[in-house]
């Protein structure tokens, strides 16, 4: 089992990601990394940094004091119980988005035109095997 | 939580008459070249009377971004308080363009989102749209169809903001449309209302005016098309363009509309005729593999065309009234009716599936296809033969 948001689950979701044949094709001109950020109900807040590349993942972990600190094109943020609904496909992250329930940082335009890529991004996360929350 | 977006809603005959109830100071028209001819323009330059107005009539079949930054420019010379779109989608898009870039200098128009909140926008003026064809549905929606000339291809920025303030829905508008022209944006507006009944964002209030714009579009589109006097046919059907618009607007186009961008970018054809040939493979491709679509079609033949049977029967017989009234009302059923060389379908081939594959209303599609079924999908367009993958 990984915990859910966890480093171990970053590195797992990476693996995910680079073995989805439809995510390496939606995503084969996609250059550009992520911060997901997820607010714990305790108020702490756990950072994962994930690096994507033409439809790979290239590498993922969580950001702690100890790890480099990443300046990534885009950062979405949300509480971790959102992210929970993404993960159970309960919320659609667009419609999540759109409502306020996460917050994106980035060149929106972007992300506009990779609409496939982040349905396929959605998919690798309900395919992390033994998931736990 | 989700939401419902929509103009103030201004219908039925001599809903014109709307604008002498506006306080208005100055007013930027924007407009095409065929719409002013036809006098339409005139009828709402009798309704400003004396207001300081300008004209901007330089709208063009598949509207590109220079349009709109030419556009926004003279807008922002004029200074109005209010701009008014009259004419079809193109023109309406583009006033939604111009409307956006007169409020936000600063941002260029592709960088239009919906994640983003626009701080005072609008304040500087209110948007009414005018439509003179039944079909578009772009006087009620918050996205924006435009043509990256230098690219080839259609981008779609979005926000519930640029949602019009205002749409005047008045049939009389309608009346000059010639019969090819009534099919395909009738046609457009069908597909809005069926793919917005099966999109992934289908929601109870885009699903309640899918129902009534189906009927309305079954009873009166052949009519209208059949006799363009049919008054009570050309107001119904205006007014189902725009319900279509509602719901397909607030739970998004699906895969003919990918068909129809893609085909309309790279061979310049009828939208409306593009998606409406799309639409019967669509259907019967969703139905075939998303989960709970043929219950979907299968809901709107019982609840708008009140057919009865099992959902394998009446989803059945809801995409043949379809091909149906494609073949009533002369339209293309195939890409070869569309006006496309074999030559070109296969030279173009690659980047059809391509532009498809990327289009923003794929993704809304259950399930969203894959390239190979994409491309399957256009070759059974090519030969006219029934989705059966």
């Amino acid at each position: 089992m990984v915990m859910y948001m966890s480093d171990e689950w970053a590195k797992e979701y990476c693996k995910v990601l680079s073995k989805s044949k439809a995510y390496n094709k939606a995503a084969e001109t996609w250059e550009g990394d992520f911060i997901f950020e997820a607010e714990q109900e305790d108020g702490t807040v756990t950072r994962l940094y994930i690096d994507l590349w033409h439809g790979k993942c290239r590498g993922a972990y969580e950001i702690t004091e100890e790890t480099e600190q990443p300046t990534p094109e885009f950062v979405m943020s949300g509480p971790y119980s959102n992210w929970k609904l993404v993960a159970e496909k309960k919320l659609d992250p667009i419609q999540g988005l759109m409502t306020g329930k996460f917050k994106l940082k980035g060149d929106m335009a972007k992300v506009m035109r990779a609409t496939k890529a982040a349905i396929e991004m959605v998919n690798a996360i309900v395919g992390v095997p033994d998931t736990e929350f | 939580m989700w939401y419902f977006s929509s103009p103030f809603l201004v219908f039925g005959e001599d809903a014109l008459d709307y604008l002498t109830q506006l306080k208005m100071k100055r007013v930027f028209i924007v407009t095409d070249k065929v719409i002013r001819e036809v006098g339409f323009v005139e009828k709402v330059e009798q309704k400003l009377k004396d207001l300081p107005y300008e004209i901007f009539d330089e709208v063009e079949p598949d509207p590109s971004l220079e349009t709109v930054q030419k556009g926004a420019e003279l807008c922002q010379e004029f200074a109005p308080d209010f701009i008014i779109g009259i004419g079809g989608g193109s023109v309406m898009d583009t006033g939604k363009g111009i409307w956006f870039l007169y409020e936000n200098p600063d941002k260029p128009i592709d960088s239009i989102n919906p994640f983003t909140y626009y701080e005072n926008f609008p304040s500087k003026a209110k948007y009414v749209a005018i439509p003179t064809t039944s079909g578009t549905g772009a006087d009620v929606t918050w996205a924006i169809v435009l043509t990256d000339t230098a690219q080839k291809r259609k981008i779609t920025p979005a926000s519930r903001q640029i949602v019009a303030s205002i749409s005047i829905i008045d049939p009389a508008f309608a009346q000059k449309m010639p019969p090819a022209l009534t099919a395909g944006t009738g046609l457009d507006a069908l597909t809005h209302a069926i793919e917005g009944y099966c999109a992934m964002w289908r929601n109870d209030f885009s699903d309640a005016f899918t129902i009534k714009a189906v009927d309305f579009i079954f009873k009166y589109l052949t009519r209208a098309y059949q006799d363009g006097n049919d008054k009570e046919a050309r107001e119904k059907m205006h007014n189902a363009a725009s319900m279509a618009g509602l719901a397909f607007g607030n739970s998004q186009a699906t895969f003919a509309h990918s068909i129809g961008h893609s085909i309309g970018a790279l061979f310049h054809k009828s939208h409306g005729n593009c998606v409406g040939m799309a639409l019967p493979y669509v259907m019967e491709f969703t139905r075939n593999n998303g989960a709970g679509i043929k219950e979907k079609l299968a809901d709107i033949g019982r609840r708008a065309l009140l057919l009865t049977g099992s959902d394998d029967e009446v989803s059945e017989e809801l995409i043949l009234k379809v091909r149906a009234l494609i073949k009533d009302i002369e339209a293309p059923a195939t890409i070869p009716e569309l006006g496309i060389s074999q030559e070109d379908f296969e030279a173009q081939l690659p980047t059809l599936i391509k532009y498809t594959s990327e289009d923003s209303c794929i993704s809304m599609t259950n399930p969203m296809p894959n390239d190979d079924q994409i491309e399957k999908a256009y070759r059974y367009m090519w030969d006219g033969q029934r989705i059966d993958f």
